[in-house]
């Protein structure tokens, strides 16, 4: 039976989606509860992904497909929680801000997040910023999400973040996107700064003390 | 003579364009909420709710027809006029960054109006570059008065020919700044002294106010640059060639726009396509793939009779470092040789042209000198072959007490580096200099020189340009 939390991993790791929905299905019907699969068969394995695309391992499209074998995973296993949801690590609400259209980074990044075992919103591209604050409140978000891939819109992203501290809200921000810097994420006050999908992942690890 | 080098067949060519119309006609491309798309479906374009364009091959080829071959930006003078005609390539910086390498204290930081005042002025200095980009984000300048604040400073620091790499948000100001720049609309038609960058988002689709913008410019007779940034890998294919045909129907798409509101609009096409790097997952402009996809681009314009920019400068490095000198070098050269007519990347770019850099700047107009210099080749003529010289010296003698050796050296016959060292080797220890001092050197002589000058344009210019753009004393230097 230990097997079985090994094989969940190494579907993860192959990036092998069909695999990875036969192995959570095969796990359930032997009995084994649907936390416990992911939590120790499949999150294991999107964690060594992690690790090996620190390494210089693995690659960004096979990144996004271990991403996928994971949705595939997550799938199954929440079909059979009956109409309660997994609990999620953290709830994220994530867009790219007014003005701006750029989202392959987002999507890399949601998919990655996702993969790790949060629930993400996507609040799509050309976001205003009351959007951003309005959609936190509606879904009850730790963490709002902004992406800037422009010189001209990353001052939206501060304009969240004002509003965020100026009403004392209780969600911790992250921005990322091309232009953006650690620098620059001190300057508008952001929780954190997220260079790519995985450093995001730790970043929000680390806020939300997961 | 000229070297010129062929990197795609033209049969091979001729299949890259073939895909691109074919992608135009069959997917074609989303220009939503262009007031320009009455125009296309009126034209012949298949036009669908979503405003999506689906472009006839035979509307395409007529708008590449209708494009001149040659395109003037204008400069405050003629003497600073850049015509791309294909005799030769002219070097621009990039745009736009929000970041610069602070040159004393070696930290990237956000960019501010006196990193961009003090580029202007470097660039307006450096006779290697041509076109000044709107190149810099001043972070300092609250937002909502910062593109004309930015539109003032370039121009009145700047004799170059200047393009707006951001659309422009307030249009009636920009066509009154034409006017003070030029004098009046009409001068403006006959010298442009400003382009508008148009870029289209890939994979498929220009934003449609974007596009309205151009197409209004372009009737006032501002050339545009129509760009494409496609990532192999991302929002392209992975491989070269694919990217390619992807860039092509971007351009043609948008020029088949343009032309066909506006026929014979002087339009320059813009490739720029970079790779994200599956390790990293960064967007590298200074890679070896987007160098050759630059030089086949300009290769594919140049077939069909429109003049092409790439991004031949562009480096990965974040510092003027090793990394630098052989990524701008070898892109450089390849771009050249390529017969490019515009090439950005640019002067004083580093990390993909997200980070600016002063002091990179006299080192990218050496690099653009030396693949200048190469590009021209080797002269041969009954005079430059020298056989009476070389009859007269004979055998055993030496060449250095001759008149030719004399005046052509004063003339320029060997390229002589400002930046580059061939000191002997103790003298050069013994100096301890390298080539960064040497090219601070060079940014603290350009700026002591304006100090001295003063600002461009003229007095009335300059009071009625800060009036368009609200300057107040806190914008200028």
């Amino acid at each position: 039976m230990a097997d079985i939390y090994a094989e969940a991993a190494e579907s993860i790791v192959n990036a092998d989606r069909a695999s990875a929905e036969e192995i959570a299905q095969r796990a359930l019907d032997s009995g084994i509860a649907p936390a416990d699969i992911m939590q120790n068969g499949f999150v294991k394995g999107i964690q060594e992904v992690g690790e090996l695309f620190e390494s210089g391992e693995v690659f960004l499209p096979e990144l996004m497909m271990s991403a996928d074998a994971m949705a595939g995973a997550t799938e199954v296993t929440n079909a059979a929680l009956e109409g309660e949801a997994a609990e999620a690590k953290g709830r994220i609400v994530l867009g790219t801000v007014q003005g701006d259209v750029h989202d392959i980074g987002k999507a890399i990044v949601i998919a990655y997040l996702k993969a790790n075992g949060y629930e993400v919103t996507d609040l799509g591209r050309d976001v205003p910023a009351a959007s951003f604050i309005a959609r936190a409140k509606e879904e009850n978000a730790d963490i709002i999400g902004m992406s800037a891939l422009l010189t001209t819109t990353m001052e939206e992203q501060r304009k969240v973040i004002k509003t965020v501290k100026d009403e004392g809200l209780p969600y911790k921000t992250v921005v990322g996107g091309a232009p953006c810097t650690q620098r620059w994420a001190d300057q508008i006050g952001a929780d954190a700064y997220a260079e790519d999908a995985n450093d995001g992942v730790k970043k929000i690890d680390a806020l939300l003390g997961k | 003579m000229t070297v010129r080098v062929e990197w795609l067949s033209a049969a091979e060519l001729d299949a890259v364009y073939a895909e691109a119309l074919s992608i135009l006609e069959s997917v074609g491309m989303r220009m939503k909420g262009a007031a320009v798309l009455d125009v296309l479906r009126g034209a012949g374009a298949a036009v669908d709710e979503t405003g999506v364009v689906r472009f006839p091959a035979e509307l395409v080829e007529r708008a590449v027809a209708a494009c001149p071959r040659d395109l003037l930006m204008a400069g405050e003078t003629s003497e600073q006029d850049v015509v791309l005609d294909g005799s030769r390539t002219f070097f621009n910086v990039s745009g736009c960054a929000a970041k610069t390498l602070d040159g004393a204290t070696g930290q990237v930081r956000p960019s501010t109006l006196k990193d961009l005042r003090d580029g202007t002025i470097v660039l307006d200095a450096t006779p290697e570059l041509d076109v000044v980009w709107t190149f810099l984000t001043a972070t300092d300048v609250p937002l909502e008065r910062r593109e004309l604040v930015e539109y003032y400073t370039y121009l009145t620091e700047t004799a170059k020919p200047v393009v707006f790499v951001d659309c422009p948000t307030q249009t009636e100001h920009v066509r009154r700044i034409f006017e003070i720049a030029s004098g009046d609309l009409e001068r403006f038609r006959a010298r442009p002294r400003m382009s508008l960058l148009c870029a289209a988002r890939s994979p498929l689709e220009v934003n449609g106010e974007l596009l309205d913008v151009a197409v209004e410019f372009a009737s006032l007779g501002a050339p545009i640059c129509v760009y494409s940034m496609p990532i192999s890998g991302a929002t392209a294919p992975i491989t070269p060639a694919g990217t390619l045909a992807l860039l092509w129907a971007e351009v043609l798409g948008t020029i088949t726009a343009i032309e066909t509101a506006v026929p014979g609009a002087p339009v320059l096409a813009c490739c720029g396509p970079g790779i994200l790097d599956m390790r990293y997952t960064t967007m590298s402009l200074g890679n070896l793939e987007s160098t050759l996809m630059g030089a086949a681009s300009s290769e594919l314009g140049h077939r069909l009779g429109i003049p092409v920019h790439n991004s031949g400068l562009s480096t990965d490095a974040k510092h003027s470092g090793v990394q630098a000198g052989y990524e701008k070098g070898l892109k450089l050269m390849t771009a050249v040789a390529s017969g490019a007519d515009l090439v950005s990347g640019g002067f004083g770019f580093l990390d993909s042209s997200s980070t600016f850099s002063l002091e990179a700047i006299p080192i990218d107009a050496e690099i653009a000198a030396m693949a200048g210099r190469m590009a021209r080749g080797i002269e041969v003529t009954p005079e430059t072959l020298m056989g009476d010289a070389i009859r007269r010296v004979g055998i055993g003698g030496d060449f250095l007490r001759e008149k030719d050796t004399r005046t052509r050296v004063r003339a320029g016959e060997h390229f002589v580096p400002r930046i580059g060292s061939r000191l002997p080797f103790e003298q050069w220890l013994g100096e301890g200099r390298t080539e960064a001092d040497a090219a601070a050197d060079a940014v603290r002589a350009a700026l002591a020189a304006r100090a001295e000058r003063g600002p461009r344009l003229s007095e009335g210019q300059r009071r009625e340009l800060a009036d368009v753009c609200g300057i107040g004393p806190a914008d200028v230097a």
